[in-house]
């Protein structure tokens, strides 16, 4: 853990802790050594945040390129184990620091949608991301977000804060590690049900759409056309 | 990023832009307003009559794909399907990232703000800089598309990237607009679905 990740996460976490009072659930199946995953669904800029302050242990983030642009962020963010990843293109250098990293026995988050939701719903995940997962044969601990976008969603101007956030580890997924080309590629589907299925879950989404499908016998409702995974 | 970037169009009677700026917005149309709700996963709608509805975001996103596979944007003119001033920066290299010695990763170069106008047509996308100098793309050479904080970027087979802003339009319209342009364009080519945009376009 490098001195900056020691110094300021205690006090990351204080402040989070402080505004967003997130309720936080499954802890236990962080794995307490060894490498793993941690796969958030994305609906706000604070999630990255929230991740790194809550997870007990140093979280090493994939980061897109973009924000090491500024060179403030371009110091500050590797001392705070981020690095970068091009998204316009495979990015092999990424994937190698991502091996890398687990096989130092650490653990790496990377958000399978690619970028925040515009309307606090799951996106489809990236192929590329769910090959590594596939590739890398470490315990995936999903990680449920959920209140962060009625917070600060992607649009919004600036933070709204009041709204419950809860963060729900859970359960580890083991896809096993596929070597081969085809023996991922054939993987894939079911891995991409497994953890939109824990996602969906998780993130509360499930919760909502079963909501919104009751409230939409309510006639003064616009059409509630609700399609759960 | 304002409400209007989301809500690119109004998700009742389809006029776009919608007016306004943050966490408001106001459709010219049918005089609906539209406003960030206690929840961000709800979104106020005042009717012209005076009720107020807090309507799910989702179902407002579901309400604009409704629409636009419906009917295209209302704006068509000067031959494009949709114009709008915007600021171009094209990548002019790449940088690597280091830390304590090792390859993080690289990161893009990016030249200087070039304002100026992206028209979408049927096969191009083309930006015009104010003192006329003109880049064309053809939609079927672009590798990758994708929306990132407030723009949209885009990678041809020539190399490089472009990253659009625009003052007045929502970059996440312009995405929609190319993504349903581009999988419409490569179904008539018999290039197959596209199911992929990024890291770069995948079609089976």
């Amino acid at each position: 853990m490098t001195l900056w990740y020691r110094v300021l996460q205690p006090f990351v976490r204080w402040v989070v802790i402080g505004l967003l009072r997130p309720r936080v659930e499954g802890l236990e199946h962080i794995p307490a050594s060894g490498p793993a995953f941690l796969v958030p669904n994305h609906q706000s800029i604070l999630d990255p945040i929230l991740v790194q302050a809550i997870c007990p242990r140093a979280v090493d983030s994939m980061t897109k390129s973009t924000q090491f642009s500024n060179g403030i962020f371009r110091w500050l963010l590797p001392r705070l184990h981020a690095f970068p990843v091009r998204r316009y293109r495979t990015d092999a250098q990424s994937v190698r620091v991502v091996l890398r990293r687990l096989a130092e026995g650490r653990i790496v988050c990377v958000y399978p949608e690619g970028e925040r939701s515009w309307d606090g719903c799951l996106q489809p995940f990236r192929g590329g991301t769910l090959r590594v997962l596939l590739r890398a044969g470490v315990p995936v601990v999903p990680v449920g977000i959920d209140g962060t976008y009625d917070v600060w969603p992607r649009w919004g101007t600036r933070p709204r804060l009041g709204a419950t956030v809860h963060l729900r580890f859970g359960e580890p997924l083991h896809f096993g590690a596929l070597q081969d080309r085809r023996a991922r590629e054939a993987a894939l589907p079911e891995a991409e049900r497994s953890l939109r299925r824990a996602l969906f879950e998780l993130s509360g989404e499930a919760e909502r759409a079963a909501a919104e499908a009751l409230e939409g016998r309510n006639p003064s409702s616009e059409d509630a056309r609700v399609e759960p995974y | 990023m304002a409400l209007g970037d989301f809500l690119y169009r109004c998700p009742f009677c389809g006029a776009e832009p919608l007016e306004g700026k943050g966490d408001k917005a106001s459709c010219s149309g049918c005089a609906r307003q539209y406003e960030r709700g206690e929840e961000g996963t709800r979104i106020f709608v005042h009717e012209g009559d005076g009720r107020k509805s807090g309507i799910p975001a989702r179902r407002l996103a579901e309400r604009l794909d409704e629409l636009e596979s419906a009917s295209g944007p209302s704006r068509e003119g000067r031959g494009y399907l949709l114009e709008s001033a915007a600021v171009a920066r094209f990548a002019t290299g790449e940088e690597p990232v280091r830390f304590r010695g090792a390859l993080l990763g690289y990161v893009e170069k990016m030249g200087p703000e070039r304002a100026g106008t992206l028209g979408l047509g049927a096969r191009t996308l083309k930006f015009r800089e104010r003192d006329g100098t003109v880049h064309q793309w053809d939609l079927l050479d672009l590798r990758a598309l994708q929306t990132a904080s407030s723009t949209v970027q885009v990678s041809s087979v020539e190399g490089g990237v472009v990253t659009f802003s625009f003052a007045g339009d929502s970059p996440r319209w312009w995405e929609r607009l190319l993504k349903v342009h581009l999988r419409k364009l490569w179904r008539e080519e018999d290039r197959g679905e596209i199911f992929e945009f990024q890291p770069r376009i995948r079609a089976r």
